[in-house]
Parts: structure tokens; C-alpha cells; sequence
């Protein structure tokens, strides 16, 4: 197989403005070519789409009002780590010799019908995530003894990290306090626990490794990929472990011939504050403390190693365009770009991308 | 509509079931997922143990596990706090777009 890397990358602003899908596919790609030195329409071989909209063939879309012609062109859905799988996508073709340079674009609009799954019939009439949400929330407080605070710290510090970049749809800091006292919308689950859809788009460009050169001098490899999906339904799932994480991260550190001690930055899915203390458990980070302990520590020493850019809970969560984002993030960590939100010496990370409460999931590792 | 929404509609908590694996199939489905023989349909055990709970405004809201096997989120219609593990049994069902579950507390 050949090697592939991220050479180039763009964003929309996130906002809860409701813009046209084709007009956000479009701002983030412009951007990347804006600043993507040599590259030009005719050296893209694929364009894919990362999408929960219902709009059709939007990777033509996007190709004919980019000037692009593409042999490869097609969309990617798989709920809310539609992004990540894109790139695994676009990974594929260019590691098999298929493709040299794949643009892969990611946008979802603030309604998108990608936030509930309707086939899920055992979901019964609770069919919204803040449903599957709570009741994860409430199996961690009572396994672990979770405090309502413990999970507060987790908004407080993303967003916190969100004030720093400037694609995120909040830049509002918030105590503790404001988050455990914020609208409550179930007994388990405070307003400010939750990541929040938006309308946004994110790009990034992936190129062989005998092409990267012509595009950048720091290019940040994919170096180990693990996915797993269990169901699609929520009610097979465990409460207290996220399943499907655990396996794809170990296929991951066992690609990349590392593990989660020698990970510098990362970029986690917490789709609710539980998600990332579960996460960082199931993941590796926390090693021999609590989930809840390891997140204190990173907030009260100002550590931004876990989800820099604001994670889902700052930084907003535009389905198709979240994995794609957490990657461009990544990307900047590992390029010494990141400017405030930048991690000192980052040389490897991260990306955890889930789906439908962790039915599904998938992680990269990434190399500069 | 599915057989399973059209039996909900009428009331009925009607689940497949694998005669060949001997086995509920959940979420409902017209082939086993094992095996992929076509399933037959069987009314459901109304009868289950909540798994998990948390309440949202003035109720209360469950994964419930039946005794067929087969784990569900439903209402409960009593306003008392659930216990884990307590016994519970499916009172009323139906489908409107999306499915409903009330259960009761036993």
C-alpha cells in the first residue's frame, strides 16, 4: 500500500445560520485551494462528499462549481462519523494506486434530518440523541460515581478551547457553575452537556505519497486506521463502555505501531460530556485514573490535549463536517499551526469519530 | 409501514422470531439476522426488567429489557422513581410515525 497524507485543509465558520449545503461544500474547498500551493482542478482525481443532507449527487455538485472533472466522485453517509469515513474513502482509493489526489468535503446544514434515525425502532418514541444521551450519562454516574460537576468540567474546558478557534459557533466561556445550573433537559443532562448541530463545512486534501511534495512541505501522514460498527440500533449497546471505540482504537495503535501513551493531542467525540469521559478511558489516555479525574487534571493544568479546537460541545457539530474538522485540526496540531490552541512538540495524534451513540465508530492516527 | 408497525398500530407488540435459531430477531426484521431464514411474527413478552432510567419533565423514561430477550426505550406511566432491575409490564403500545411504549411498574 502506499502511503497517504493530509496536504491541505479549509473551513467555514460553524454557525446555527441555515445555509445551502452547496454553498458550504464550496467555501471550504474554495479555501483550500486558495492556499494549497500548485494545485489545480486537472491534479484532482476524486472529489467525495461527507454528508447527512437529502440534497443528491452533491460530489458532481461540488466538482462542476469547482472546475474540477474527477474520475472518482461519490458521497459518503454514515450519520454523525460520515466525515471520518469519507477520508478512509479517499484513504483507500489512494493507498490502492486508484487515485494521487483526493479532495474530501464534509458539510451539514443546522436542520439536518441526520440527528435522528428513523429505522431505529427500538428507540421507541425517544428517538432524539439526548435520549441515548441520558442514559448513558445516568449508567456512568452510577458505575463511577460521576458527579454532575465532573461532567461540567468537560463543557467548561471545550469551551474554553472553542474561544480560540475561530470557526467555532461559541466562543462564550462558561464556569462550572453556569453549566451545572444551565436549562435542564432531562434529569441526567444540562443544555450545556450537549454539542449542538449547526450548518458548517470542513475540507481537507489527501495525496500519495509521491505527489505530496508538490503540494506541501509538512505533510501529516494517516498512519493507522481502526473502525468498528456493532448496530445500528441503541438498544444493543453496553451503557458503561463504548464498544465499538475500544476496537477501533486498538486496530489503530496496532496500524500505527503505537498506543495511546505516545499520542500528543487528540481530538474526541463528545457528542455529550459523558462521550469524552468515556472516551479518554476506552481510548487509553487515562490509564489508571478515572476518566473524570484525567479530564480535571488536563482543565486545572490548562492542558489542551484533549479536543484543542472546542471539541463537538464548543465548537459545534455539523454532522458530515465534524471527522473532517477534528482532522484538519490534527492536522494544524501536527504542523505547529495552531497558533493559541496549539499543543508544544505535537508529533502524533488522534481523531475519534462516532455514530448514533457509538454504534459506530472510527479512529485515525495521524504523523507529522 | 412494516408488518411491525402496521401490528403496533393496532396495539399489538407483535417481535420476529427465528424459528429455525429459535430466537427473537430485534429490531424487528422479515429475515433472521443469523441465519437469514424468513422470520415469522409472535406476540411479545410484555413482561421485562428496567436495564436503565433518567426522567425528562414529569416523567420517566426507560431501557427496558422484555423477557424474549429484546432491550427497548419506553414510558413509564407511573410518577414513583423506577428501580434497576425492577419488574415492569408493557401497558400500552401504538405507532403514530414513531413508535410509542407505556409501561408500568410492578
Amino acid at each position: 500500500m502506499r502511503k497517504v497524507a493530509v496536504v491541505g485543509f479549509g473551513s467555514s465558520n460553524f454557525t446555527k445560520e441555515e445555509i445551502p449545503v452547496e454553498t458550504l461544500l464550496l467555501e471550504s474547498t474554495k479555501q483550500i485551494f486558495d492556499t494549497t500551493r500548485n494545485l489545480s482542478q486537472d491534479l484532482i482525481d476524486g472529489v467525495i462528499v461527507s454528508t447527512n443532507d437529502n440534497s443528491k449527487y452533491l460530489s458532481a455538485i461540488l466538482s462542476e462549481l469547482t472546475g474540477i472533472k474527477p474520475k472518482i466522485a461519490h458521497t459518503v453517509e454514515h450519520l454523525c462519523s460520515s466525515g471520518s469515513n469519507a477520508v478512509i474513502s479517499a484513504y483507500s482509493y489512494i493507498a490502492s494506486g486508484l487515485a494521487d489526489v483526493i479532495l474530501v468535503s464534509g458539510a451539514d446544514k443546522i436542520n439536518n434530518p441526520g440527528q435522528v434515525l428513523e429505522w431505529d425502532k427500538t428507540r421507541g418514541e425517544f428517538n432524539h440523541p439526548i435520549f441515548w444521551g441520558s442514559m448513558l450519562t445516568k449508567s456512568h454516574k452510577r458505575k463511577f460515581n460521576t458527579s454532575n460537576e465532573e461532567l461540567a468540567i468537560v463543557s467548561a474546558k471545550n469551551h474554553k478551547h472553542a474561544i480560540d478557534n475561530p470557526n467555532a459557533y461559541s466562543h462564550k466561556p462558561h464556569t462550572i457553575s453556569e453549566i451545572m445550573n444551565s436549562k435542564s433537559i432531562t434529569d441526567d443532562l444540562r443544555i450545556l452537556d450537549c454539542s449542538y448541530p449547526c450548518s458548517g463545512s470542513t475540507s481537507v486534501l489527501l495525496a500519495s505519497e509521491n505527489t505530496v511534495s508538490k503540494f506541501s512541505d509538512q505533510p501529516v501522514w494517516i498512519s493507522g486506521i481502526g473502525q468498528k460498527t456493532n448496530s445500528a440500533s441503541f438498544a444493543k449497546n453496553e451503557l458503561t463502555e463504548l464498544t465499538t471505540s475500544v476496537i477501533a482504537s486498538r486496530d489503530a495503535y496496532k496500524m500505527a505501531k503505537t498506543s495511546a501513551s505516545h499520542i500528543d493531542v487528540a481530538e474526541i467525540h463528545d457528542a455529550f460530556t459523558v462521550c469524552e469521559l468515556m472516551a479518554v478511558k476506552d481510548l487509553g489516555f487515562s490509564e489508571n485514573i478515572s476518566g473524570a479525574d484525567y479530564v480535571r487534571n488536563l482543565f486545572n493544568t490548562e492542558n489542551r490535549k484533549i479536543n484543542p479546537r472546542g471539541g463537538l460541545i464548543g465548537a459545534g457539530h455539523p454532522l458530515g463536517a465534524t471527522g473532517i474538522a477534528q482532522i484538519m485540526e490534527i492536522t494544524m496540531q501536527l504542523q505547529n499551526k495552531a497558533k493559541k490552541r496549539q499543543v508544544d512538540g505535537a508529533n502524533k495524534g488522534l481523531v475519534h469519530n462516532m455514530s448514533a451513540a457509538a454504534t459506530s465508530s472510527t479512529v485515525l492516527i495521524l504523523e507529522s | 409501514m412494516t408488518k411491525f408497525d402496521d401490528e403496533l398500530t393496532n396495539g399489538r407488540f407483535t417481535i420476529s422470531y427465528c424459528d429455525k435459531c429459535d430466537a427473537s430477531v430485534w429490531p424487528p426484521s422479515t429475515h433472521c439476522n443469523k441465519c437469514h431464514e424468513i422470520t415469522s411474527w409472535k406476540q411479545g413478552n410484555k413482561h421485562g426488567q428496567i436495564i436503565e432510567y433518567s426522567k425528562k419533565e414529569n416523567y420517566y423514561f426507560c431501557l427496558i429489557q422484555t423477557n424474549d430477550g429484546i432491550r427497548i426505550l419506553g414510558r413509564i406511566t407511573n410518577s414513583i422513581e423506577p428501580k434497576i432491575g425492577q419488574n415492569v409490564q408493557l401497558e400500552w403500545c401504538g405507532f403514530d410515525k414513531i413508535p410509542t411504549f407505556l409501561f408500568k411498574l410492578l
